[in-house]
């Protein structure tokens, strides 16, 4: 049925289920791009001494599958989903700024194909790995045009993220329907809004960062080239927006997942004001504990302690989400459909990759795990896992909302499977390691690393094209001309029950153009028939 | 023979294995219950269709308090721990003690400087069962200095010296011990083949090998 809209009205659209769409095939274009080059570094990385990639084109791989997966893909997707099912779950008739929502995505669309281009450049594209340190990154070391513009790319990307910021934190403060109270908001509508919180704080440090850097080197100013203090200025102000940005890729997959558990367990979610509030914590505390990605940067070991301890405090709030996710199945009647197999898959990968992460948390133990495939193993957890598994979670889950179609269930199941068992055959192996520097382009027979990498390589070969069956599923369901119930999994959020989403489950529809007529029931509140009045913010 | 461990692989191994057992038991406790939750609460025929909380909020609360206490008190003991069992690795041993050396990464390798003035690339030469502070400083880009063998590292930055020390074992009747020294920080194209050895001789071999370098002009020992 999207089809029945021209080019120019996708172009021009507005609207924020639409943009929603225009995120989500962008990103999925961007994912499979960038897998592709994640399997390049697996075939390279497959046998020792191997001369597949040379170390030049090989360093570019790692910078553009990194920037575009951290990016362009795990964000990017998780902003796709909520621009959808935000407003869905609120009762807004679209974001609160909707042309800025547009200009959000078109940046955002513009600076991925700006990065993606700066591979056909003389010199190549970007090759510092996607933390981008100081001094590499200056003109001297890297003087090619492509880091210039990757740079920019990265900048446009973080002025986006910063817009799309503002405009969730304002849809979801103001315009939310009446009745939509604090208490009653839907559990992944407060996953966007912390995780807008986060981008609100986060992106404007590395904007300001990258921006430092293209003065440095189109103007040639010294910022980052300083000798004294450019390296560790480059790091405060990454590693200021770079933790943070974990907890932006990680906060709408822990609402996703808690709302498949609530939908699939048919329970509510166990003890929701405490989830909340322990969300919040962790959304403060992440502002400070940036220093443990710079334990072996010589500081201070008191100081280096301060910051252990603040990286220790974030794991109790964020083992208590995890915790009241498991125990929001004690009780239920679960059925498990392929978003939930994703979604119970995606709470194993976020516990080892978050006991994983404690152990980092020690300055000691650190010294030791930095910059080595413990580390890769480490984040791959918590982002090719329970990032991606739970954003599969989420277009599987909302797909019928999204298209009016259904995936078929079978296939969906044996591709869950295939694909979590290549995750960890990829995966694990990494943790066994620990001596092996990342970002290498090859290594020596005599490391004895060959093994474990082959096994590496095995399982990027399974999960990779697991992962590319796992969105055929969703285009297939494309080939039955038939829309499926509208609501599929009976789900009790208001995503699915209000009507005032339009006729339920048609995208191309825009919402509450039917205030009057509420199906607010579900929401148990008195005198009901005044309830989606919008409220006006201007 | 066998190769001796050095002391702070020693340390860090006990506090790693503490910890890694807790992680595991921590994981296994988290995916039982789930598991076990999974299959006790599977769909059956003629449940109702959804359930509401059952409890009191207050004893949700409770339940939320005695987790977080219980992994307080473990990140607690662990933090203390990892003061107990790693002294080594946290404090570098006193200059008067040690060997200095001043190591310089640079694009791409790294070149050892001893304090009579000698100063060789590629090859770190030491003597066993001494303290050696090494000196960590770039002349170019960040790299790292990391050797794994004895679970340390440490950025070299330029500008900056960056300290980290180590006691290299005892040689426990092998003629000398060879460890890698790695760069673990991307530098730029060479990074992948970014690495220097280091070489632990008997004291009195150490000093033999050293009295012979000139200062420009250092070689291998018995070369």
């Amino acid at each position: 049925m999207y089809g029945e809209f021209s080019i120019k009205e996708w172009l021009t659209t507005t609207h924020h289920k639409r943009v929603g769409v225009l995120y989500i095939v962008t990103a999925i274009f961007f994912l499979i791009l960038a897998g592709s080059l994640g399997m390049l570094m697996r075939t390279q990385l497959a046998t020792p001494n191997e001369t597949f990639l040379t170390p030049g084109v090989y360093e570019q791989i790692v910078t553009l599958h990194g920037l575009l997966m951290i990016l362009w893909v795990l964000s990017a997707l998780g902003f796709g989903i909520a621009n959808f099912i935000v407003p869905l779950q609120i009762g807004a008739k679209d974001l609160a700024f909707p042309r800025l929502n547009a200009t959000s995505f078109w940046m955002y669309f513009f600076s991925g194909v700006l990065l993606v281009g700066t591979v056909f450049l003389p010199g190549g594209s970007a090759n510092t790995g996607w933390t981008l340190y100081a001094p590499l990154n200056t003109l001297q070391f890297s003087p090619q045009s492509g880091e210039t513009l990757a740079v920019l790319a990265m900048a446009l990307f973080a002025v986006a993220g910063t817009m799309s910021a503002i405009n969730f934190i304002t849809t979801i403060v103001k315009n939310r329907a009446k009745g939509v109270t604090w208490t009653r908001l839907p559990v992944f509508t407060w996953s966007i809004l912390m995780t807008m919180a986060l981008a609100f704080f986060a992106f404007p440090p590395l904007a300001v960062g990258l921006l430092l850097l293209t003065t440095d080197r189109v103007l040639g100013t010294v910022f980052f080239s300083s000798a004294q203090g450019g390296s560790i200025l480059w790091e405060e102000l990454f590693w200021f927006f770079g933790h943070p940005e974990v907890y932006i890729v990680v906060f709408p997959a822990i609402g996703i997942i808690a709302e498949v558990f609530i939908t699939f367990a048919k329970r509510p979610l166990f003890a929701k004001k405490i989830f909340i509030i322990e969300f919040a914590a962790v959304t403060f505390l992440s502002l400070g504990v940036w220093m443990h990605h710079m334990f072996t940067t010589g500081v201070n070991y008191d100081a280096l302690q301060v910051f252990s301890v603040t990286t220790l405090a974030i794991s109790v709030p964020f083992e208590g989400l995890v915790l009241g996710l498991v125990l929001t199945l004690r009780k239920g009647n679960i059925k498990l459909s392929a978003p939930m197999l994703y979604c119970l898959a995606a709470i194993f990968t976020v516990t080892l990759g978050g006991v994983t992460g404690v152990l980092q948390a020690f300055p000691v133990l650190d010294y030791a795990f930095n910059g080595t495939y413990w580390i890769v193993g480490h984040f791959h957890y918590v982002m090719a896992g329970t990032t991606l598994f739970a954003l599969i979670a989420g277009l599987y889950y909302w797909w019928p909302k999204m298209t009016g179609r259904k995936y078929n269930e079978k296939f969906a199941v044996i591709t869950f499977a295939i694909s979590f068992i290549g995750f960890n055959v990829l995966y694990f192996p990494y943790f066994f390691l620990l001596d092996m520097p990342r970002r290498i382009s090859t290594y020596a027979a005599s490391t004895g690393w060959a093994s474990l990498n082959f096994d590496a390589t095995v399982g990027a070969f399974v999960f990779g094209p697991a992962i590319l069956l796992t969105l055929l599923n969703l285009i297939l369901s494309y080939r039955k001309n038939e829309r499926c119930e509208l609501n599929p999994w009976g789900a009790k959020e208001m995503e699915w029950t209000g009507d005032y989403c339009g006729s339920a489950s048609d995208p191309k529809s825009m919402n509450v153009s039917n205030v009057t007529g509420t199906n607010a029931d579900s929401l148990d509140i008195p005198g009901n028939s005044k309830i989606l009045e919008r409220r006006d913010i201007s | 023979m066998s190769t001796p461990l050095p002391i702070s692989t020693i340390e860090w191994n006990h506090l790693f294995d503490l910890a890694a057992y807790i992680a595991v038991a921590a994981v296994a406790i988290v995916m039982g219950a789930m598991i076990y939750f999974v299959i006790k609460n599977r769909e059956r025929k003629g449940q109702p269709k959804f359930l509401p909380e059952i409890g009191l909020s207050r004893s949700r609360a409770r339940e939320t308090v005695v987790f977080a206490s219980i992994s307080i008190i473990i990140l607690l003991s662990l933090t203390i721990a990892s003061y107990r069992l790693t002294p080594n690795a946290r404090f570098p041993p006193p200059v008067s003690e040690s060997l200095v050396i001043k190591v310089t990464a640079y694009q791409w390798d790294f070149s050892f400087a001893y304090p009579n003035g000698v100063s060789l690339a590629g090859t770190c030469y030491v003597p066993a069962n001494k303290s050696i502070i090494f000196n960590v400083t770039s002349s170019d880009v960040m790299h790292g200095f990391g050797l794994m063998d004895f679970r340390v590292k440490i950025e070299a930055i330029p500008g900056r010296y960056n300290v980290i020390g180590i006691t290299t074992p005892s040689l426990d009747g092998n003629s000398q011990l060879n460890y890698t020294i790695r760069c673990y920080e991307l530098c730029g194209v060479g990074h992948t083949y970014m690495h220097a050895a280091l070489v632990v001789l008997s004291p009195t071999a150490f000093d033999n090998w050293l009295g012979n370098q000139t200062v420009t002009n250092a070689a291998k020992p018995g070369g």
